[in-house]
């Protein structure tokens, strides 16, 4: 469990982050949502460990975050930083396979399991092929199957935690349905905690278990997408009018619509 | 296919290998005084003791065991050591067009050499005269450690290195030495001159077996301690921060790191002035062909390097024997055109 405790965090005299508590439990999809500049990635990347927050306290399973061995985290939680370029060619196996760096498994485990992890990304067509000439949308879902391939195990005991910023912002419509049910289903099965964030309102309400929203560096809302995207919350926070329906497929999921007058 | 990508490596780092040793047994073969390979195992075992019965003894085997066998041991380790060095700095730098001589390492190791050769012995005659044979590459390390920390520093933006700056960085840094060791060129006497021109143009001329085993002491561990790194350099690549996730010491690796490159730079510079190119030239063909992988591109590298400097101090030897033409220069004629090639092909590639 991730449990952050007066987080504050800042960058130069700009508060990125304001007192924010929290506990992030495994086996939850978790998604964070919330206008640019609301904080999302800088909540991300603190619990990524590449910024520090100036106050508060972040424990990974009880231990202080700063207190985790850089080997032992890498085993315990994986992150996909929002953009990330690489411009020497690899092709997208040998891509894959680095998220099976910090694994002592044998060459053999590590190449079915990055081939099963590009299988599931709908990217084994692409395994070949140079990581550099990939599309945008290619590349995402080739880095998300890196990150899935670091966290698996199999076994499913040990904890562990998948880091997401924003997965979805390359990808067509159809595989962004895809990648999150596939990380919905991967959250509960192999037992990790799911942190993502995400622009699209109406995948967060389909697909997650519990919705952060967050303005201005401040935690709004926490619970349940029924419960925290109301059109007070949503018109509030994004400065927008709002038509909340029910789901066709399914009542109980809100079906967010703007208004445009 | 279980060990399908170990196989390969193996079996093409024993092909470079195999090829560097028929270049090198080539090199010791070729020169203003014709041998053949019979005579270069003849002068080999001569030297190793188990002379045959049959085999004179002639002046042949002295000009190869005295003569052209330390130019290649150190033209080996010079050919290892800036090709492993500039693959290291591409992936350090996330930039395929860091090199130890573009971006100022070399002229950097070359002023701290330079500055020794003519302050030392008036600053300090005492330390100068007891560790003469370490304080050259000393301070040839002591050079290419604050160059490479400086166009580092200089160069690294927002977590990558953009090519311009790091280019001008060095460009920068390249001027500044070689300002500074033109400065020292006027107080120099002229035997001292003579040294600073074998500096700035290079060369593998060495007969003194002390100086190549100070130089083999700290270049072979150097490049063997770099191998340790190739999971982290193809980490790296990824990002500084995707290397930290995936559970590397980016930070501390990084130190290791300019501080390897620097020794191994730094000694090679003071035995052998400033061979450009390799260090960019190396890895850029090799990764042409068998992709950016540093647990097979690091230690091919190597090798490939320093078949490439063998045959470049062939060419040097015989171009216009019986004099010779500076290793340097040859290097520079092949590397010149090629990084422009690099630069055109690179600007294409952002305007695409």
């Amino acid at each position: 469990m991730f449990a952050l405790h007066q987080i504050c965090v800042d960058a130069g005299d700009a508060r990125l982050l304001h007192d924010l508590s929290l506990e992030l439990p495994a086996t939850r999809l978790c998604m964070v949502v919330g206008p640019n500049g609301a904080g999302k990635t800088t909540l991300l990347r603190t619990l990524g460990g590449d910024i520090s927050p100036s106050e508060g306290t972040i424990h990974l399973d009880d231990q202080p975050l700063a207190d985790w061995p850089i080997r032992d985290l890498a085993l315990a939680r994986g992150v996909l930083p929002q953009y990330s370029s690489l411009d020497f060619p690899f092709s997208a196996l040998d891509v894959v396979l680095m998220g099976r760096l910090p694994h002592a498994s044998d060459e053999q485990t590590d190449r079915e399991i990055a081939l099963e992890m590009l299988r599931l990304c709908d990217c084994h067509h692409l395994t070949e092929r140079a990581f550099p000439t990939l599309s945008g949308g290619e590349q995402q879902r080739v880095q998300t199957a890196r990150v899935l391939a670091q966290v698996w195990n199999g076994a499913g005991s040990a904890r562990r935690f998948l880091l997401l910023d924003e997965p979805v912002s390359a990808l067509d419509l159809s595989h962004q349905y895809r990648l999150l049910q596939l990380l919905r289903q991967l959250t509960r099965e192999e037992g990790l905690g799911t942190v993502c964030t995400l622009h699209n309102l109406n995948l967060a309400a389909q697909f997650a278990d519990r919705c952060l929203i967050l303005d201005n560096g401040r935690l709004i809302a926490d619970g349940h997408p029924s419960e925290v995207l109301t059109v007070e919350t949503l018109s509030n926070v994004f400065d927008l009018d709002f038509w909340i329906q029910r789901h066709p497929q399914d009542p109980a999921i809100p079906l967010i619509v703007p208004r445009i007058e | 296919m279980r060990t399908y990508r170990h196989t390969r490596t193996r079996i093409l780092l024993a092909g470079f290998s195999l090829l560097l040793l028929i270049t090198a047994m080539g090199s010791l073969a070729v020169g203003t005084i014709s041998t053949n390979i019979g005579d270069v195992f003849s002068a080999l075992g001569a030297a190793m003791g188990s002379r045959g019965p049959d085999s004179p003894a002639s002046g042949l085997d002295q000009i190869i065991v005295h003569i052209r066998l330390p130019r290649l041991v150190l033209g080996i380790l010079v050919g290892i050591g800036l090709a492993m060095s500039g693959t290291v700095m591409q992936a350090l730098f996330r930039n395929p067009m860091a090199d130890p001589g573009l971006l100022g390492v070399s002229s950097g190791a070359a002023l701290g050499a330079v500055s020794v050769i003519v302050l030392g012995s008036a600053i300090a005659p005492g330390p100068f005269s007891v560790m003469g044979d370490w304080m050259l590459p000393a301070a040839a390390f002591g050079g290419s450690l604050t160059s490479l920390w400086l166009v580092y520093r200089l160069a690294r933006f927002n977590f990558r290195t953009d090519v311009a700056t790091m280019l001008l960085a060095g460009l920068a840094v390249n001027a500044i030495a070689g300002a500074l060791i033109g400065l020292l060129s006027y107080i120099a006497s002229d035997a001292e001159l003579r040294d600073l021109i074998f500096w700035s143009l290079g060369s593998l001329e060495i007969t003194d077996w002390w100086k190549l085993s100070i130089t083999a002491a700290i270049v072979a561990p150097g490049c063997l301690v770099m191998l340790r790194y190739s999971g982290a350099l193809n980490a790296n690549l990824l990002g500084e921060n995707e290397a930290r996730h995936l559970g590397f010491d980016i930070e501390r690796i990084r130190v290791q790191l300019i501080v390897l490159v620097a020794m191994v730079v730094g000694v090679l510079v003071a035995m052998s002035g400033v061979i450009g190119f390799i260090g960019l030239l190396v890895p850029h063909l090799l990764r042409l062909v068998f992709g950016p992988d540093h647990r097979l591109l690091l230690p091919a590298a190597g090798l490939f390097g320093a078949v490439l400097v063998i045959v470049a101090d062939i060419a040097a030897r015989t171009t216009v024997a019986p004099a010779e033409i500076p290793i340097g220069i040859i290097t520079a004629i092949l590397g010149g055109p090629f990084f422009l090639w690099l630069l055109i092909r690179h600007r294409r590639r952002q305007v695409a």
